[in-house]
């Protein structure tokens, strides 16, 4: 019985088959012909920093590449990524999660430091969209800077909880009120991209000995955190004229963070607390 | 019972797999899953700077490439009015104290040959208002860098309305000044 | 991953019994120790400082508790300062004697010093040139508030002066 109802179904579609083209071809042309008008490609140009290490004598350049927005995704990694694929396989850049938390792609677009995953493409056609890597940092080729002395500042501050108590990891649960961990808010969120650090002309000058907002707004986390008990060492470790003292409110960091952080307002408070010591 | 015969028929095996032989309550920090690092973040700094000079590395631009943004553009005109208002101060003060004991050029003294020149009123009113503005602007920028170092306006647009009304308000200001004073 | 020892002892079971000891043993270790999957993030204060912990950014401090917060001292001084300045300057249009004169000269020249340092320490970088720009400003500085104590004393003074300049002119 089954059988007969398969054989005769497949009959049917047999016979309708001629007709189902028929229609697929129609409305692939009235397609095609309603698409006609839109196939004219929106060309972007962007002028994009290169640097090649393996050159002998290569100088640092801006190289034009265009792409035609209608194919491509609306944030800057998405062309950056096309060009890759498609024009110049040898374009160099960072870049891992293409939503904008893990900070690999922390370049200069467009004059400020943003994540090129989550910073949509001016689709401006008349204006060229300059990429160029973090500011004030050595290059290892292309977009890529050489991020080590971040990281080992990033190191210094000691980014983990201290105890005096002696207490072993697991031994108890280091309580934390809702309000406590409410300060957090707004701190823990970073994602060490360095746009802020990079964006700070006191960075670009001191870079050596001035820690920069990422890091320090990482310092003020854990001074802050109600678990750690080491707040009053932590201060003290800053007390030169180099690791906070080189910020003046310059306040570039906070108008370039792409998540909304401010880290020119934890230095404040780091400064605040100091001030108390002193 | 059992757990210390395994321990002791399994030792050496154990300490090939790099367990901890030592009670399990000491505090040492060295296990096969997480390596310590062998420098100092110092030590990490210095290794920086070395290896890019070496590889002469080029920097990233800077100051060409970054956009003029209000934060940083009020920032150095703060800056700028500082050093140029200390400057002319200094430069004066250093300036009378040669002028005077050795030319006998006291401050009536040269006053009244600048009035000599007659020179035009716009200009002098020019010259007024450069002294006038430097001062109403970093005046101005001055409170707002105490309500930061209190911890009040770091909100983005908090920030950018001070900024826009410090700038605005200090040409208000040095005109007041001019006027009224 | 199993030793040597454990493949020569007879029969499987005490091969298996011995490896599922140990893995259960590492567990209950790992749980207990210090040690996560990376650095520890729980250090103790009382642990001897070993290579683990980077050596301070910071020069060592072995000089009294009251100098080694040079730093924040610094800043709070400039705040102070700042702070009368915003209360002198409007006073200065109507209080015109040397007193004020003399504490607006301590209060331009101390304020303009301490901005001219930071502009040095900002720009000026090597082993040699900020002392010798820093030595410069200090001269520079005194030179000027000698030269603004002599335009109080021998000369009309600042609020005069300005005076002058701003009605006379």
């Amino acid at each position: 019985m089954a059988s007969v109802l398969n054989k005769s179904v497949a009959l049917w579609s047999a016979s309708r088959q001629p007709m189902i083209v028929a229609l697929q071809l129609s409305r692939g042309a009235q397609t095609a012909a309603a698409a006609a008008p839109q196939e004219q490609p929106r060309l972007k140009k962007f002028k994009i920093y290169r640097w090649d290490p393996d050159k002998m004598g290569d100088k640092p350049r801006m190289q034009e590449y265009s792409v035609d927005l209608n194919n491509c995704g609306p944030m800057v990694l998405d062309a950056l990524i096309k060009i890759k694929n498609e024009i110049d396989p040898t374009l160099t850049f960072r870049r891992s999660c293409r939503e904008g938390i893990c900070g690999s792609c922390a370049m200069n677009i467009g004059g400020t430091n943003t994540l090129a995953c989550i910073s949509r493409i001016d689709t401006k056609l008349s204006k060229a969209t300059k990429i160029y890597p973090l500011p004030h940092m050595y290059v290892v080729k292309d977009l890529v800077p050489d991020m080590s002395n971040f990281y080992a500042q990033y190191r210094s501050i000691e980014p983990y909880l201290k105890r005096k108590d002696g207490i072993q990891q697991g031994e108890e649960q280091l309580f934390q009120s809702v309000d406590d961990r409410a300060k957090l808010d707004g701190l823990y969120e970073c994602i060490l991209c360095a746009c802020c650090s990079t964006s700070c002309p006191s960075y670009w000058w001191n870079g050596d000995k001035y820690l920069g907002p990422a890091v320090l707004m990482q310092a003020y986390r854990w001074m802050i955190d109600s678990r750690d008990q080491f707040r009053k060492e932590r201060l003290e470790k800053l007390q030169d004229p180099f690791s906070v003292y080189r910020c003046h409110t310059i306040m570039n960091c906070t108008k370039t963070c792409p998540k909304g952080l401010n880290p020119g307002r934890a230095i404040a408070e780091i400064k605040k607390m100091m001030a108390g010591l002193a | 019972m059992a757990l210390s015969m395994l321990l002791v028929r399994n030792s050496a095996a154990i300490s090939r797999l790099g367990m901890l032989s030592a009670p399990l309550r000491s505090a040492a920090l060295s296990s096969r899953l997480a390596a310590p690092m062998t420098t100092t973040a110092q030590e990490e700094m210095a290794k920086f700077w070395d290896k890019n000079a070496q590889k002469k590395r080029p920097m990233s631009p800077h100051l060409t490439i970054y956009k003029p943004q209000l934060t940083a553009m009020l920032s150095i005109t703060h800056r700028g009015t500082g050093a140029a208002m200390a400057g002319f101060v200094y430069a004066f003060s250093v300036g009378m104290l040669v002028v005077n004991p050795l030319l006998g050029w006291d401050f009536p003294t040269i006053f009244n040959f600048i009035k000599s020149l007659e020179i035009h009123p716009w200009l002098i009113l020019g010259g007024k208002w450069c002294m006038a503005w430097p001062i109403s602007y970093h005046a101005m920028n001055g409170i707002r860098h105490l309500n930061w170092d209190a911890g009040y306006g770091f909100d983005m647009k908090v920030l950018y309305r001070s900024g826009w009304f410090v700038f605005f308000g200090s040409f208000l200001l040095a005109d007041l000044m001019l006027y009224f004073l | 991953m199993v030793s040597r020892e454990l493949r020569t002892r007879k029969g499987k079971n005490t091969k298996m019994a011995a490896t599922f000891g140990i893995l259960r043993l590492a567990n209950r270790n790992m749980l207990l120790s210090p040690q996560l999957m990376t650095r520890p993030f729980v250090a103790s204060g009382l642990v001897h400082r070993n290579r683990l912990q980077p050596a301070p950014t910071t020069q060592f401090h072995t000089s009294p508790r009251s100098l080694a917060a040079m730093a924040s001292s610094h800043w709070n001084a400039e705040r102070v300062l700042v702070l009368g300045m915003l209360g002198i300057f409007p006073l200065a249009y109507f209080v015109h004697n040397p007193a004020m004169d003399y504490c607006l000269a301590t209060a331009v020249v101390l304020h303009g010093h301490w901005g001219f340092e930071q502009i040095v320490t900002d720009y000026i970088h090597g082993p040699l040139l900020p002392r010798l720009s820093k030595m410069a400003l200090y001269g520079a500085s005194i030179l000027a508030f000698a030269g603004l104590c002599y335009f109080n004393y021998n000369d009309v003074g600042i609020t005069k002066a300005l005076s002058m300049i701003w009605h006379d002119l």
